[in-house]
């Protein structure tokens, strides 16, 4: 206890709060433009950290990192751009929000779920670390591939109103993801000799198409006169649309629970990362809420969802990190440099040997949490307005960044035609009235899918009884039958519903 | 406290000095921001490598370094930029690992692994070393080896990844001792080493560095190295020859310049990079990073690459 | 039923599943299975089976999609909607052309000189005609690019012409 309060006044130093300010500001100016990745600002900031006390490069890095998630939701609320993959989700009711002159509420209420979903992850991360790491470690690639087959079931629960053509965009996602060196044999599959290809279309460009771009060309269709808020039919004006009033919080603070624990534990599980939390918690919260229906058309419970469940990545990929030395993800895997670096060994004797190091962390990420909302809170007015811009204005110059974004990720041109590939599809599948966030959530789940699925048959010699014999395996694919029947219970009963009054609902399309 | 007069007189001789350096420098080498091509992800072992030299370096070098990562398809894609590139010096290469040794062996490749490039000096020899499961039931190698020809098939391995130096140096081990083995491939050593953890693959291959923490922790047991001399970071790992099988498989990480790259630059490069490779700071980073600091000259580094891809090669030939 | 949607959707991908099943996946290397390294025996599943699985729910999926609009078809007439008019359609194409011309013309040229024209362009053809937004905020928003990417975060922009 008191090595917690001595690293408790380490950490408040009057420097290392400057560092947490400069950097949380940065992380959110970073998160929220479209392909300036938290990744490589954190990396761009390890060198720096090389003459920097060890709180110091914590604050910086932990400040970019916590940030940096929650300023990729401020452009997918705003634009349909999602700054970073993990705020992917946030684009499906953010965004409407917007249009229905809601942004400040969405905005509010995603900083909310950010700092309530960080700060859940870092308590589950000083009580039980150990236990989960251990947990975790049980995730072999049976207990994997069950796992993504539960996830695969979102696409249905994400479809809208015609089902079929929901799964087909799943099934479109995962064709997507197949592009590429397979995840077994590294054999080459429709690259067409590129090498470019071979890790795949990338997650930035697929995702920036998809969102931001073919936003753009639906928006052209006016010639974009107005401002986005002005454009839609049913925006209001009224004072409460900017506030997260107590009834917001009231209707989600369950959601944000719930999302909270479901990004710790995915969190925890290495390799598995933010983008799927974020569509497993609002998966999850659409398929527990009252009012699914409002899904996909602007209720703050679906920005909740997301923005609680990303957050809460954050302090959970630390689990695997601090208890296994095994970095998750990219993130964590240069934050186990930067540790390195200040001379602490990450692994199972951390807990024993530089317990003032994984004090300093927890510290060090619970002020991170706290500036961010700090900062953010501060800068919401600016934010706001930028819904106001006209269209004519703000989407060019989101284009621009678009594109220059989309290259930075891997330095290739080939990244920035996949953008405009996707853009343009994106916009084709829109106009025929089909889905796209269950093409997104195919492409996510299809490569850890086919990579464990491929390694569990490896193991068993091509047998299927792996998915049986082990508990947990055998848990998820139950969880997946479950809401296999409970989405076609559903399905059945709203076609009563609609074919008892169904007759003033002439030339809707309603399919299973 | 000098006076007003000093410091002017002094700024203008200064002046001077640089007005006349200035153009007999720009005729030698170098004039411009090397860059550095790095075949994987930010933060990587690859990486880290690069941004630590980078860190130190551009003092002797007289110029910056700014590291570019092209990542994707193990490395060949910087590899294929960087053959591509003029070879005039201003194009480098962080090379040694799977795609200079062991790639090309498993399918065709833009460029000749070795040929292409003209080796500059060699930074790191990161070993790879074999892990069991703490709980595993063999208690040495041998036993292992022993159960493991009486079961072919039966024990599963995991890897960084298909056709990677991992990947190969577990095939060759497997030749050596006349086992077989099944094969699962991770993305990267991380997952491997949870996945042996968790008990779903009974033999993991990994570095040093990312093996100590946990052989420490009482989690894993390292067994044996693919190398010729044991490894300063965990000393009391016998290696491969020591145990009776001929295999010399090491995880190098130096700079390469395209082929063609004329000799003086090459030269020039090396002298600098060296004097980086010595000084105190990159020594220390290198201790705190657990990187195994390996030097070696543009002759050696080829000669140490060349024999790496035939080991290989005669391996997969089989 | 020719003219609704669903139709036209499910033809679409059923003949493209077809033509990635019959054309494309083929092209996936099978050499993998006389690979030189032991291990391969133990791979059941090869590169080829995850796109044939993906391409297999596509092609279902538009079978079924063709079959739900032609009951629909039958069961009550739905009037075929049209998509969006011609003008529509023109300003999308246009903007598809400026954004598609700007990374046609980014390797070559180098991103600061395309970005500013790009901006232009777009900002002209959306019926802004001040100088402000012709010239200097390009110009601007270029150099904050510029500064934001490649000197912060130091990407390096392809720099076409102006490449040293």
């Amino acid at each position: 206890m008191e090595l917690l309060i001595d690293q408790f006044f380490v950490a408040i130093q009057g420097s290392n709060l400057l560092v947490l300010f400069l950097s949380t500001v940065a992380g959110i100016l970073i998160g929220a433009i479209p392909g300036l990745t938290v990744n490589m600002a954190v990396a761009l900031s390890i060198p720096l950290t090389i003459h920097m006390s060890l709180a110091q490069a914590l604050c910086m890095i932990f400040a970019i990192y916590v940030s940096g998630i929650y300023g990729g939701s401020v452009s997918a609320i705003l634009v349909n751009a999602p700054g970073t993959p993990a705020a992917a989700a946030t684009t499906l009711d953010g965004y409407p929000m917007t249009q229905q002159g809601k942004a400040g509420k969405a905005l509010k209420m995603a900083l909310f779920a950010s700092f309530i979903g960080g700060i859940m992850s870092i308590i589950i991360l000083v009580l039980v670390a150990q236990n989960l790491a251990a947990f975790a470690l049980k995730f072999g690639p049976a207990e994997r591939t069950t796992l993504m087959v539960f996830a695969l079931t979102i696409v249905g629960v994400l479809s809208g109103r015609s089902m079929i053509k929901g799964l087909l965009s799943g099934a479109i996602g995962l064709l997507f993801a197949t592009v590429g060196a397979d995840p077994m044999l590294a054999v080459p599959r429709f690259t067409f000799g590129m090498l470019e290809l071979e890790e795949g279309f990338g997650f930035i460009p697929v995702l920036i198409g998809l969102f931001a771009v073919s936003e753009m060309l639906v928006q052209a269709e006016d010639r974009m006169q107005t401002s986005i808020k002005a454009s839609y039919k049913e925006s209001s004006d009224r004072e409460e649309d900017s506030r997260l009033t107590r009834k917001d919080i009231l209707l989600s603070w369950k959601t944000i629970i719930r999302s909270g624990f479901l990004g710790a534990f995915i969190g925890c599980l290495p390799g598995i990362g933010a983008t799927v939390a974020c569509f497993f918690g609002y998966g999850e919260a659409k398929r527990a809420s009252k009012n699914p229906d409002l899904f996909g058309k602007g209720t703050v419970e679906g920005v909740a969802a997301a923005e609680s469940a990303n957050n809460a990545v954050a302090g959970a990929t630390l689990i695997p990190l601090l208890a296994l030395s095994i970095p998750g993800d990219a993130l964590t895997a240069i934050l186990y440099g930067a540790l390195l670096i200040q001379g602490v060994q990450t692994g199972p004797l951390i807990f024993q040997y530089q317990l003032d190091a994984v004090y300093l962390i927890y510290i060090t990420l619970t002020l991170a949490n706290i500036f961010m909302v700090a900062t953010a809170a501060s800068f919401m007015s600016f934010f706001k307005r930028i819904a106001e811009v006209p269209r004519r204005i703000l989407f060019p110059i989101i284009f621009v960044f678009c594109v220059v974004g989309s290259f930075a990720m891997r330095n290739s041109v080939i990244d920035i035609y996949i953008m405009m590939g996707m853009g343009v599809m994106g916009y084709i599948l829109r106009k025929f009235q089909i889905p796209l966030a269950p093409l997104l959530i195919g492409y996510i789940l299809a490569n850890p899918f086919e990579e464990a699925l491929r390694q569990a048959l490896v193991g068993s010699e091509g047998s299927l009884k792996v998915f049986v014999v082990k508990p947990i395996a055998a848990g998820f694919l139950i969880l997946t039958v479950l809401a296999i029947v409970f989405m076609i219970r559903r399905t059945l009963s709203a076609r009563g519903e609609e074919t008892q009054g169904g007759e003033n609902r002439e030339g809707e399309e309603s399919e299973l | 406290m000098m006076d007003s007069k000093k410091i002017i007189r002094f700024a203008l001789a200064a002046l001077l000095v640089f007005g006349l350096m200035g153009p007999a420098l720009a005729a030698e080498f170098p004039t411009k921001t090397i860059k550095v091509y790095v075949g994987f992800s930010p933060g990587g072992g690859t990486d880290i490598i690069a941004r630590t030299v980078a860190s130190v370096a551009p003092e002797f070098l007289g110029q910056a370094m700014v590291i570019i990562n092209k990542t994707g398809a193990a490395g060949t894609i910087a590899a294929r930029e960087v053959s591509q590139a003029k070879p005039d010096g201003y194009t480098l290469l962080v090379a040694g690992g799977s795609e200079t040794v062991s790639v090309g062996h498993y399918r065709e490749l833009p460029y000749h692994p070795i040929n292409a490039f003209s080796p500059v000096i060699r930074i790191s020899r990161d070993r790879m070393i074999l892990n069991f499961n703490a709980n595993a039931p063999w208690k040495t190698l041998k036993e292992f080896i022993q159960d493991a020809k009486r079961n072919p098939g039966k024990y599963k391995y995991a890897s960084s990844g298909h056709g990677g130096i991992y990947h190969s140096a577990m095939l060759a081990f497997c030749d050596r001792a006349g086992i077989k083995m099944k094969h699962v491939p991770y993305k990267g050593g991380a997952p491997g080493m949870a996945a042996l953890m968790g008990g779903h693959v009974d033999i993991a291959i990994a570095s040093p560095s990312e093996a100590r923490a946990l052989v420490e922790g009482g989690k894993i047991r390292s067994v044996t190295l693919t190398s010729l001399e044991r490894t300063p970071l965990q000393p009391d790992v016998p290696t491969l020859k020591e145990l009776g099988y001929d295999l010399y498989l090491e995880n190098q990480k130096g700079f390469v310049a395209p082929a063609g790259t004329p000799k003086e630059r090459i030269m020039f490069l090396h002298e600098a990079f060296k004097k980086a490779y010595e000084h105190k700071a990159f020594v220390k980073l290198c201790t705190r990073l657990k990187i195994e600091r390996g030097y070696l000259g543009p002759e050696d580094f080829r000669k140490s690459l060349m024999g790496m891809y035939n080991q290989i090669g005669s391996v997969l030939k089989k | 039923m020719f003219r609704s949607i669903n139709f036209r959707v499910g033809i679409f991908f059923l003949a493209f599943s077809l033509c990635v099943a019959l054309f494309v996946v083929p092209t996936i290397g099978e050499e993998w299975r006389q690979a030189p390294t032991a291990d391969m025996e133990y791979f059941t599943l090869g590169p080829r089976f995850f796109p044939y699985i993906s391409i297999g729910i596509i092609g279902f999926l538009s079978v079924i999609l063709i079959l739900q609009s032609w009951w629909q078809h039958r069961s009550r007439s739905t009037p075929p909607r049209s998509a969006f008019t011609r003008d529509a359609l023109k300003t999308v194409l246009t903007s598809m052309g400026i954004g598609v011309a700007y990374i046609v013309l980014i390797p070559v040229l180098g991103v600061i000189l395309v970005t500013p024209l790009c901006l232009a362009a777009y900002f002209w053809y959306f019926g802004l005609r001040r100088w402000v937004w012709i010239i200097v905020v390009p110009i601007v928003l270029t150099a904050f690019i510029y500064i934001c990417f490649g000197k912060f975060m130091m990407v390096p922009l392809p720099m076409g012409l102006l490449e040293r």
